[in-house]
């Protein structure tokens, strides 16, 4: 049992849409309990990540390891059966129910029942549900979220949606936690707020956050490690302070992101050729640990 | 072996009209991804203009025909402007399939009603004549269907191959999102489909009410449903996969018929069932058809 | 007094139901519902659990007053009304189309014959007492369900619709060829239901309830509506548990759904296993009330008929997939006794009354999804509020 996470291990993944390559041997680890932040411009391969590392996308390559078990290869639901929670990028909410029904939807996977349980009160049925409803107010209370339970998850504005879905995600029990682009669209107040539920849930939940960002300010203020993506492959990973003077990192990233600030949402230009993504060998993330 | 020739024969005529009519509904799929379930009942609204035309009102063929054709688009891109395009902005597809399942019931009930107990004849040019052809007896007609049919399926591929419509038809399915950026107008792909299908049906309803089949009657609809069948086998997204679901459809109905003494155990009457079960059985194999593609997940 | 009877039935058929029905979608933490501001008023408490106890009791009274066309009327509204909840489930909860409930309410009803009739020289039975047979049968349409699982887990929405007609059709060739089951086109005799020496749905042995006898037509409307009250008690707790919230969540976004653990192919088979077995329920009602059944009963036309009942009601809703059925299955009976009341038709022209009826619903299904989706439950709770009834907001 853990107690601070899941390790993750991401190993030469590799992933291909019609002959374009969108991830190129990508590899990195996420220590138990930390925070661990990958960020790259747009179309740099950070969904297609997220994508992989919840099952959706099968990788032509590479394998995921999630405290030691392969992640590749298995359905979405078994992903998250492996304690692999993920919040998606714009909050989407199950539009149908409830606030409370969505953070029960969480839940699914450690409640009990089916069809004939259900339809006749049986006694462990009553049981589980009452237990996931109370789970689900303790992670609402901790999201400062529990006031919204009641209301119909289509009516909440898009910044509490966003939480919601986070909590959600917590509901699951999970060792690794997906955030993607948490604090996207969001006003700055939102972002600090967001910053702090982030050290919030890695500090007192036992789990491992994994963060894709295209805020550099929100990542270099929480993340541990950062791994910067570029053209599907591994920059480099490293502490905040080290990705952050980098020249690759300035060059690829951040130069432009810092040049450009108002263009951020419109439009990113691809690199120019002359910064060409340095071999993925060459900066390759600290080996494994045993 | 001849015998075998002349079902082959046989199947692929009535086949090709089968593509003809599945080709309709695969065109609205794609440039709408909505289901046409009144596919059938254009064709017999189609068809019993046309009969109803000549049999009633004593019009030429060519004339019934070119009335028939223009009703049937007409209605059909009205259809698609008032009904189908509320649903365009929400996307909400399987609500507008299942209009098309309440239209349907109107159409079908409606064009019952009238035909009645009648069994109405178009006129058509193809008459009741058996002619030999490679040392087979075939019907005058079904050559005719299949002529005409495959000649139809011919111009109508190349037709989306070079045509703009088939380009705004392609991009549409492949992301509507972005093929609405690029300037291509969904709305008028949609009605352009609808229309198209509408003409489609009518062309396919003449066949199947030529020689030897009686003339239009009330048992016409069934055999139209086929097209349903079809469509799905070849995959709803693949024009070659209605022709080739059209045919495969066909080949089935009209081989288990003729041999039914062999496939006696099977009961009485399966070719009507036949289309189906093949259905069932190459979506076990593919569940998006013969030709279809996979959707794509979008997170 | 007949025309007093028919806004009882109509009227009562919906209100019961619709009471017990909008739980899924109202939040259902006591506690919290209260909390928010957004739950209903102190009174609205009670106002539920008497409506349903009001609606009940009328519904338990009508027997004592209503004629025999009534009864039938009710008896077979309320069957209907089973099977249009399984579809209900399936389309309106879990965003899958089938065609194939009538080949389901059709292995419901022959199963049931089969089960329970004896054996002859020409047709098969096993000749079980008729109440295992019944409950026998609704689970070999359950069994059906299932073994369409391959395709009702994997296909999607639409796709599932056109898939699903192929049971329609090898449906509709085995009813016809199969003769020792079947009857063949002439149909077989429905084995009436008894306990014992009890006749459920016959008169023998003798009651009476307040001096009215309890004769065939009484004890059928008692039946069918106690099969249907469990059944919507059933649905209603099903929808609100967690396989109900795993249903939603695959309509709302199945992507989603997976990664939160729901394993989505599971529960699309079992939404469709569910809906075969209110089918096979219906089936076995329907079979019992009919007493003879002919094969051509169970075709295409019956599917979309159970379509346009859910459409109707509003998709979502079991309130309004009963009222739905109601409605869709009463139109054909009511146009036939009152034909001479409707200018221009008459049971003898073309302009018969199943015409009629089809081209109403036909219309009405296209009229609801165009300007209303939510049909006759959005309808039913604008009046509640207009009514000053201020139930919470039920979003789907």
């Amino acid at each position: 049992m853990t107690v601070r996470g899941a390790r993750l291990q991401v190993r030469d993944i590799t992933v291909r849409f019609d002959g374009v390559v969108a991830l190129d041997a990508v590899a990195f680890t996420a220590e138990p309990g930390s925070i661990h932040a990958v960020i790259g411009p747009n179309g740099a391969g950070k969904s297609s990540l997220f994508n992989v590392l919840s099952g959706i996308y099968r990788p032509a390559r590479g394998s995921v390891l999630v405290d030691g078990e392969e992640l590749v290869g298995r359905a979405p639901h078994r992903v998250a059966a492996l304690g692999v929670g993920r919040a998606f990028q714009n909050g989407s909410m199950f539009a149908g129910l409830t606030v409370e029904e969505n953070l029960l939807l969480g839940r699914h996977r450690l409640g009990r029942g089916g069809v004939l349980g259900a339809g006749l009160r049986l006694p462990h049925v009553r049981r589980s549900e009452r237990e996931s409803r109370a789970k689900v107010r303790a992670v609402a209370e901790f999201l400062g979220v529990d006031h919204l339970l009641p209301l119909p998850a289509a009516e909440l504005p898009y910044g509490e949606a966003k939480r919601v879905d986070i909590a959600r995600a917590l509901a699951t029990e999970p060792r690794l936690l997906l955030l993607d682009e948490p604090a996207a669209g969001m006003h700055t107040h939102e972002k600090v707020a967001i910053r702090d539920t982030i050290r919030r849930i890695a500090a007192e939940q036992a789990v491992t956050v994994l963060l894709v960002e295209h805020d550099m300010g929100l990542v270099m203020g929480i993340a541990e490690q950062v791994t910067v993506l570029d053209f599907g492959q591994v920059v480099l990973t490293g502490p905040p302070e080290r990705v952050s003077t980098d020249d690759r990192v300035i060059a690829a990233y951040l130069g432009r992101a810092g040049a450009a600030e108002k263009e951020r949402s419109r439009s990113r230009a691809r690199p120019s050729p002359a910064l060409e993504a340095p071999a993925p060998e060459a900066f390759s993330p600290e080996p494994p640990k045993p | 072996m001849t015998y075998l020739f002349s079902m082959l024969v046989e199947g692929g005529s009535i086949g090709a009209v089968y593509a003809l009519v599945a080709l309709g509904i695969v065109v609205v799929y794609k440039s709408s991804s909505v289901v046409n379930f009144a596919q059938p009942s254009l064709l017999m609204l189609g068809t019993y203009v046309v009969a109803s035309a000549h049999s009633l009102h004593g019009l030429p063929f060519w004339l019934a025909l070119s009335l028939g054709v223009a009703v049937t688009a007409a209605l059909a891109v009205l259809i698609d402007r008032v009904l189908i395009s509320r649903f365009r902005k929400t996307n909400a597809v399987v609500a507008a399939s299942i209009m098309t399942i309440g239209l349907d019931i109107v159409l079908v009930t409606e064009t019952d009603r009238r035909i009645g107990s009648q069994i109405l004849t178009t006129g058509d040019p193809w008459g009741n004549d058996v002619t030999r052809f490679l040392g087979i007896g075939v019907a005058e007609a079904r050559i005719a269907a299949l002529v005409i049919g495959v000649l139809l399926l011919v111009l109508f591929q190349l037709w989306l191959h070079r045509s703009d419509f088939g380009v705004a038809m392609r991009a549409t399915a492949e992301d509507p999102e972005t093929a609405s950026l690029m300037g291509i107008r969904l709305g008028r792909v949609s009605a352009t489909a609808w229309g198209i299908a509408g003409a489609l049906a009518v062309c396919a309803g003449l066949f199947l009410v030529a020689y030897p089949s009686p003339g239009l009657d009330t048992s016409v609809e069934a055999v139209a449903l086929r097209a349903l069948p079809a469509a799905i086998i070849g995959g709803l997204d693949s024009t070659a996969g209605a022709i080739a679901g059209g045919l495969l459809v066909g080949l089935s109905e009209v081989l288990v018929r003729g041999y039914a003494e062999q496939l006696a155990f099977l009961g009485r009457g399966f070719e009507d069932a036949a289309p189906y079960v093949l259905m069932l059985v190459v979506l076990l194999a593919r569940p998006s058809g013969l030709f279809g593609h996979r959707e794509a997940v979008r997170v | 007094m007949s025309d007093l009877n028919l806004s009882g039935t109509t009227v009562s058929g919906l209100s019961p139901s619709g009471t017990v029905a909008s739980g899924p979608s109202v939040p259902s933490v006591p506690g919290s519902a209260v909390k928010g501001g957004a739950g209903p008023a102190p009174g609205a408490r009670w106002r539920r659990p008497v409506a349903a106890l009001g609606a009940g009791v009328i519904l338990f009274a009508i027997p004592l007053y209503a004629d025999r066309f009534w009864l039938n009327l009710g008896a077979f509204a309320f069957a209907a009304a089973v099977g249009a909840i399984g579809l209900m489930i399936l389309l309106g909860r879990v965003g899958q189309l089938s065609l194939a409930h009538s080949f389901f309410l059709a292995v419901g009803a022959y199963g049931y014959i089969w089960l329970a009739s004896p054996a002859s020289e020409s047709t098969w039975g096993l000749g079980l007492p008729t109440l295992p047979a019944a409950v026998i049968a609704v689970v070999l349409a359950g069994l059906a369900g299932l073994a369409f699982s391959p395709l009702a887990g994997r296909l999607k929405g639409i796709y599932l619709g056109v898939a699903s007609l192929a049971l329609v059709f090898i449906g509709q060739h085995v009813l016809f060829t199969a003769e020792p089951l079947t009857g063949g086109y002439n149909g077989r005799e429905v084995p009436p239901l008894t306990v014992g020496a009890f006749q459920v749905l016959g008169s023998e042995p003798g009651l009476s309830l307040f001096g009215v006898p309890l004769r065939q037509a009484e004890r059928m409307w008692y039946t069918a509506l106690i099969v249907l009250i469990l059944a919507t008690v059933f649905a209603v707790l099903v929808l609100r548990s967690r396989v109900g919230r795993a249903f939603a969540a695959i309509r709302d976004g199945e992507v989603h759904a997976a990664a939160l653990g729901v394993r989505v192919a599971h529960y699309r088979s079992v939404a469709f296993t569910l809906s075969s077995v209110y089918a096979g329920i219906a089936g076995v009602l329907l079979a019992l009330l009919f007493q003879r059944v002919v094969p051509e009963y169970w075709d295409l036309m019956l599917s979309l008929e159970y379509l346009a009942m859910v459409v109707i009601g509003g998709q979502a809703s079991v309130a309004g997939a009963v009222a739905g059925a109601v409605f869709v299955s009463s139109l054909p009976l009511l146009l036939q006794r009152y034909s001479d009341l409707v200018p221009g038709m008459s049971a003898t022209s073309d302009f018969g009354p199943a015409y009629v009826a089809q081209i109403l619903y036909g219309t009405l299904v296209v009229a609801i999804l165009f300007y209303e989706p939510k049909g006759l439950a959005e309808v039913a709770r604008r009046a509640r509020r207009a009514l000053g009834g201020r139930a919470a907001s039920t979003p789907r």
